[in-house]
C-alpha cells in the first residue's frame, strides 16, 4: 500500500541521500515530498503536523552539538502530536540502530543500511534477511585451466628438465620425507602401542630441540601451549561473532580473489583477525611459520602460540584456524622452504587446508634451504599435495632478493611441469613489486604498470594456468603511513583485475612497519581501499604502453634462454648451484640447511 | 508506584551515574525499582564522543523494559513478565525481572504514549515501588507525565559556572507556575480560547507562523480569560507578536501551556525569558495542564573536552561548581560523589 512520506533534509549542505531515497519510493509507488534545505525545525514540524503523514524522514550528517538538537527535534515532533501519527525516521552515514534509539527516532539508517531495508520498513514487511553467515561457496582457482604450454620450446624444456629432476630423486630420502611417512601413519593407526614405537622412530629424525619441546613441553623461547581458557574464549567469539552483512570486496565476478597473510605467532589472534577479515570479505589466508621452524628436523605438535614472528604449522593450529575460518574461506599453508616441507603439506592435508604454498627454487635460493634437500623433500611434498587434493601456490619472492623476474618466473615454471607431472595443480604467483632489480635497471622509471603486467602477459603466452600475483603486492612501494600504503596496494590490486588474474595476496598497511603484531584496523585499510579500487576499475582495464609488449617478448626470450642453461645442466640442483636461476651478484645463495641429508 | 525522571540539560551531565546511584539506593533500602529509558543507555562507549561511560548495572528483583536487541546482549540474567507492541530502532520493548544481577543497556518508549503504557505495566504487572525512567541526551518531551523529576546539569552542558546556575534558576522558575485542571484532558492538541461566552478550539496545533497568528487573534478579545496551548509554539515567533495577542486581550487573562515541558523546549533560553518577563509585565499567567514536580538537581562537573579534532575527559572546579548551584536555587543540589547525597533520596 502507498505511504505518504516527508523527506527532511535536516541539514544546510548535504541533501543528496534523501534525493537518492526520496527518487527510490517514488518509483517503488510512494507518495513524497522533499523539503528545502533551510527551513527552521518549526517550520518543519508544522508541516508534518498539518500533513498526514506516514513516515518523516529526516537525512542529517553528526557534528558537534548535533546531536542535541537533533533529540530537541524530535522533542518538537513529540510536543506537536506528529507522533501520533507519523513514525519519525533518520538517516545518515554515522547513524546507528543505537544512536537512533538515544536520539528518540523510531528507526534509524545508516552507512550500511540498504535502499531494500529502508523499502521494507516503510512497507511494513520484513527485510529479506540473508541470515549469518558469509553466503558464499569456495572457489578452485585453478579450475579453469587446462595447464597446456602454448610456448613449445619452453613447453619442451620444462619437460626435460621435470623429468631429470624427477629420476634424480626417485631414488632418494632425506629425514623430511621420512617423517612424512611417519606422520602419515601414526595418522592412520589405530594400535596405541605402535603409534608409541612410531612416535621414537620420528623422533629419532628430530632435532633435539622438537624432541624436548614434544616430550617435555620443554619449549623453544616464546613458545606456550594455548590454554583451555583461551580456547573457550575464542569459541565464545566464534559463536558471537557470525556477519550478518558482509561486505563483498570483488565488484564482479572477473575480479580477484584476496589473500592476506596470518602469522602472528598466536593462532587465536591470528583466528580474530581472520573472522574479522572474513567479515570485510576476504577470500582466504596464508599461515606464515616461524623462520627457525624451517631450519630444525621435525616439527612442534600441539596448540601453541608463539610470542614472535610466525605461527607454529602443527596439525593442532592449522586445524584450529581450519575449523575457526569459514567453510567457503581458503587456507594456504606456507611449506616451500625448511627440512619439513613434505609433513608440512601433509598436515595441512590432514587438517582440511585448502592449499599448500611450494617453490623447490626460492625454497633453495632466498630461503635457506639445501637444493639437494628441498629437491627430495619438495618432490615428495608435491606428490602430497596431490594425494590430499590441495593446488599448491608457487612464491616468486626470490626477485625481492634482487634475482631478475625473468630467472624467477623460470624457477616458477620448473615448479608447475613438476607439478603437472606429479599429478598436482599448480598456481603461478609472479610479484607485482618494486624489486631490487627492477629499481637498479630502471623497468619501472616511466610507470609501475608495464613491467607487472608484462609479467602476467608473458606467463599467459606460455601455459594456461592460474595466476596469483604476490606476495603481497605492491612490496617495496608502501610506507609507514598507511593511507599512503593502502593506496600503493589498492593501485597494484586495480592493476591485478585489469589483467585478469586470479588472486592476490595483499599485505596489511602497516606490515612492513609494525614492530611487532600489524593491527586488524590496518588489515581493513587495504581491504576497504582494494573494495573500492574494485569498484572504480569495474570491468575497465589499464592502458598499458608498448614498453609492455617490449617487456613481455624479453621476458620470455629471457625465461626461454634461462631454461635453457638450466636444462643443459644435469639436473635442477645443479643449474641452482651454478647460479643459473639466480646467483651472488643477483644477491641469491644456495641454502645450507639440511645440506648431506639426502640419502 | 513513584515515576521518578532523571533528564539531562545536555548529553554527559550525568544521568546514567544519577540514575545508578539511585537504584543503588534504593535496593539497599529494599525498596523494589522499576528501570526504563526513554532512549539509549548503559553502554560501554559514548555513540557520539567516543568516551567510556558509566554503565548500568540491575540488582537482582529490579524489573526493567528495554529493547530486545538489549535483552540479547544483556550480562543480567532475567525472566520475561510481559511483552508489549512497543517498537524502538533496537526491537520490540519488553518488561522482565532481573533474576541474576548484571549490566544492561536500557531503551524504552521513545513517546508519551509509548511511556504511559510502559509506566501502567509496571504499575499492573509488577511490585515496584517506584519507577525510574532514563533520559535520553537533552530530550523532555515524554517525560511530562511524570511525578517527579530529578534535572543533572554540567560542565558538558557549559563550562561556565554562572551560567549554568542562570539556566537551571531559570528551568526552577518555569517550573514555579501553577497546575490547571480545568481543561479536560485529552488527545485533542487543538489550541483553545475561553472565554466568559464559552470555547473555541481553533484550526491548528501550532503557533509558529503568520497563519497560526492570525487564527488565535481572530478569537481574541476583551472577554478572552485562557488560551489553552497544549502543542508546539515557537518562542522566537510567539516572543515577536506578543503585542499583537495583548492588545486584543487588554485584560488580566491566563495561558495554559501543557507542561513545563513544553516551555522548556527551545535551544534559546533568552527568547524564554523574554516571553515570561512579557507576560508577567501584562498581568497574563502561567499554568500548566500537566506539572510534575522539580524535586532535585544533580551536577557532573565533567565535559568532554574537544582537542585535536577528538573529545578527551576534563573537568570545572567541583565545589565552587556546588557552592555557586546552591546558593542560586531552592530546589536542592547535589553532586553524588559528595557527602550528603543520600539526602536525595528522602525527597523521593
Amino acid at each position: 500500500m502507498s505511504k505518504r512520506i516527508l523527506c527532511v533534509p535536516f541539514d544546510p549542505v548535504h541533501d543528496v541521500g534523501i534525493k537518492i531515497i526520496k527518487n527510490e519510493l517514488d518509483k517503488n509507488g510512494h507518495h513524497t515530498e522533499l523539503l528545502s534545505p533551510d527551513l527552521s525545525p518549526e517550520v518543519i514540524v508544522k508541516i508534518a503536523s498539518k500533513g498526514n503523514y506516514d513516515f518523516i524522514l529526516v537525512s542529517r550528517t553528526l557534528g558537534y552539538g548535533v546531536a542535541e538538537m537533533l533529540a530537541r527535534f524530535v522533542d518538537m515532533l513529540d510536543a506537536a502530536g506528529v507522533r501520533e501519527k507519523s513514525k519519525i525516521v533518520i538517516g545518515g552515514k554515522p547513524i546507528t540502530p543505537e544512536l537512533a534509539a538515544e536520539l528518540g527516532f523510531d528507526k534509524g539508517f545508516g552507512e550500511h543500511s540498504s535502499l531494500e531495508e529502508l523499502l521494507a520498513y516503510i512497507e511494513g514487511r520484513e527485510v529479506k534477511q540473508a541470515g549469518t553467515g558469509l553466503h558464499r561457496t569456495k572457489k578452485d582457482i585453478t579450475s579453469k585451466y587446462d595447464y597446456r604450454f602454448k610456448h613449445t620450446e619452453i613447453g619442451s624444456l620444462l619437460d626435460s628438465i621435470a623429468n631429470k629432476l624427477i629420476t634424480f630423486t626417485a631414488d632418494k630420502t632425506s629425514p623430511g620425507v621420512e617423517r612424512a611417512k611417519i606422520r602419515a601413519e601414526i595418522f592412520t593407526t589405530q594400535d596405541e602401542a605402535k603409534k608409541k614405537v612410531l612416535l621414537s622412530d620420528y623422533y629419532s629424525l628430530c632435532d633435539e630441540v622438537i624432541v624436548e619441546g614434544n616430550t617435555k613441553k620443554n619449549f623453544v623461547k616464546g613458545v606456550r601451549e594455548v590454554t583451555a581458557q583461551e580456547i573457550i574464549n575464542l569459541n565464545s567469539f566464534l559463536g558471537r561473532s557470525q556477519p550478518l552483512n558482509p561486505y563483498k570486496i570483488q565488484y564482479n565476478e572477473k575480479q580477484p580473489l584476496l589473500f592476506k597473510f596470518l602469522g602472528s605467532g598466536c593462532p587465536i589472534m591470528d583466528i580474530t583477525h581472520a573472522k574479522v577479515c572474513e567479515r570485510y570479505g576476504i577470500d582466504g589466508f596464508l599461515i606464515i611459520n616461524p623462520s627457525w621452524e624451517a631450519r630444525y628436523e621435525g616439527l612442534l605438535q600441539g596448540c601453541l602460540t608463539h610470542e614472535n614472528d610466525g605461527t607454529i604449522t602443527s596439525f593442532e593450529n592449522i586445524k584450529l584456524m581450519r575449523e575457526s575460518l569459514d567453510e567457503s574461506t581458503l587456507l594456504t599453508v606456507r611449506a616451500h622452504r625448511g627440512l619439513n616441507t613434505p609433513e608440512t603439506v601433509l598436515l595441512a592435508g590432514k587438517a582440511g587446508a585448502d592449499l599448500a604454498k611450494i617453490n623447490l627454487v626460492y625454497g633453495s635460493l632466498g630461503a635457506g634451504t639445501d637444493p639437494v634437500r628441498l629437491a627430495v623433500d619438495g618432490v615428495e611434498a608435491i606428490k602430497l599435495a596431490a594425494r590430499y587434493n590441495m593446488p599448491f601456490d608457487i612464491p616468486g619472492n626470490d626477485e625481492l632478493s634482487g634475482v631478475p623476474a625473468w630467472k624467477t618466473l623460470a624457477g616458477l615454471l620448473i615448479n608447475v611441469m613438476v607439478g603437472i607431472k606429479l599429478g598436482a595443480k599448480p598456481i603461478l604467483k609472479p610479484l607485482f613489486c618494486y624489486g631490487p632489480h627492477i629499481v637498479i635497471n630502471g623497468m619501472m622509471k616511466q610507470n609501475f604498470i608495464d613491467y607487472n603486467a608484462a609479467k602476467v602477459y608473458a606467463l599467459r603466452e606460455i601455459v594456461n594456468a592460474p595466476i596469483w600475483p604476490g606476495e603481497p603486492i605492491a612490496f617495496m612501494t608502501q610506507s609507514e603511513e598507511r593511507v599512503q600504503s593502502a593506496n600503493a596496494t589498492s593501485y597494484h590490486a586495480s592493476l591485478a583485475a585489469s589483467t585478469g588474474v586470479d588472486a592476490i595476496t595483499v599485505a596489511s598497511t602497516d606490515e612492513a612497519y609494525s614492530r611487532g603484531p600489524i593491527c586488524i584496523t590496518s588489515r581493513i585499510d587495504s581491504i576497504r581501499a582494494i573494495s573500492d579500487a574494485f569498484r572504480f576499475v569495474g570491468d575497465a582495464k589499464f592502458a598499458t604502453t608498448s614498453q609492455a609488449d617490449y617487456f613481455t617478448e624479453d621476458l620470455i626470450n629471457k625465461i626461454t634462454s634461462t631454461l635453457r642453461e638450466v636444462d643443459s645442466k644435469e639436473n635442477l640442483t645443479a643449474a641452482i648451484y651454478d647460479g643459473l636461476l639466480g646467483n651472488k651478484e643477483d644477491g641469491a645463495y644456495p641454502g645450507k640447511f639440511g645440506y648431506g641429508t639426502v640419502n | 508506584m513513584k515515576t521518578i525522571g532523571v533528564i539531562g540539560t545536555a548529553k554527559n551531565t550525568g544521568k546514567t551515574t544519577t540514575l545508578s546511584f539511585l537504584m543503588k539506593g534504593f535496593f539497599s533500602r529494599e525498596v523494589p525499582v522499576g528501570l526504563t529509558g526513554i532512549g539509549y543507555d548503559g553502554e560501554d562507549v559514548d555513540n557520539i564522543t567516543n568516551l567510556p561511560k558509566p554503565r548500568l548495572f540491575l540488582e537482582e528483583n529490579t524489573f526493567a523494559a528495554t529493547s530486545e536487541k538489549c535483552l540479547i546482549t544483556s550480562g543480567a540474567d532475567y525472566e520475561l513478565i510481559a511483552e508489549t507492541g512497543l517498537q524502538t530502532a533496537l526491537g520490540k520493548i519488553s518488561l522482565v525481572r532481573i533474576t541474576k544481577p548484571g549490566l544492561m543497556v536500557i531503551a524504552g518508549p521513545n513517546t508519551k504514549e509509548g511511556l504511559a503504557e510502559v509506566t501502567d505495566l509496571f504499575r499492573n504487572k509488577t511490585s515496584a515501588g517506584l519507577l525510574l525512567v532514563d533520559g535520553s541526551l537533552n530530550r523532555l518531551s515524554p517525560m511530562y507525565i511524570l511525578e517527579k523529576l530529578i534535572f543533572t546539569t554540567g560542565a558538558s552542558r557549559d563550562t561556565n559556572i554562572s551560567g549554568l546556575a542562570a539556566e537551571m534558576s531559570f528551568i526552577e522558575k518555569v517550573f514555579g507556575f501553577k497546575l490547571n485542571t480545568d481543561i479536560p484532558d485529552g488527545k485533542e492538541l487543538s489550541i483553545k480560547v475561553k472565554s466568559s461566552e464559552g470555547e473555541t478550539a481553533l484550526d491548528t496545533y501550532s503557533l509558529v507562523d503568520e497563519d497560526d497568528l492570525a487564527l488565535l487573534i481572530n478569537q481574541l478579545n476583551d472577554k478572552t480569560e485562557k488560551v489553552y496551548l497544549p502543542g508546539l509554539f515557537s518562542h522566537r515567533f510567539l516572543g515577536k507578536n506578543l503585542m499583537k495577542i495583548f492588545e486584543r486581550i487588554r485584560k488580566p487573562a491566563e495561558f495554559v501551556f501543557n507542561s513545563p515541558v513544553q516551555l522548556l523546549l527551545t535551544d534559546e533560553s533568552a527568547n524564554l525569558s523574554f516571553l515570561l518577563s512579557q507576560f508577567a509585565k501584562n498581568n497574563i499567567s502561567i499554568s500548566y495542564r500537566y506539572k510534575p514536580e522539580l524535586s532535585a538537581i544533580t551536577i557532573n562537573p565533567f565535559y568532554p573536552n574537544i582537542k585535536n579534532y577528538s573529545y578527551e575527559a576534563a573537568y570545572i572546579n567541583k565545589d565552587e561548581f556546588l557552592h555557586q548551584m546552591t546558593q542560586a536555587l531552592h530546589t536542592p543540589v547535589f553532586n553524588i560523589y559528595e557527602p550528603g547525597a543520600d539526602k536525595i533520596f528522602n525527597l523521593l
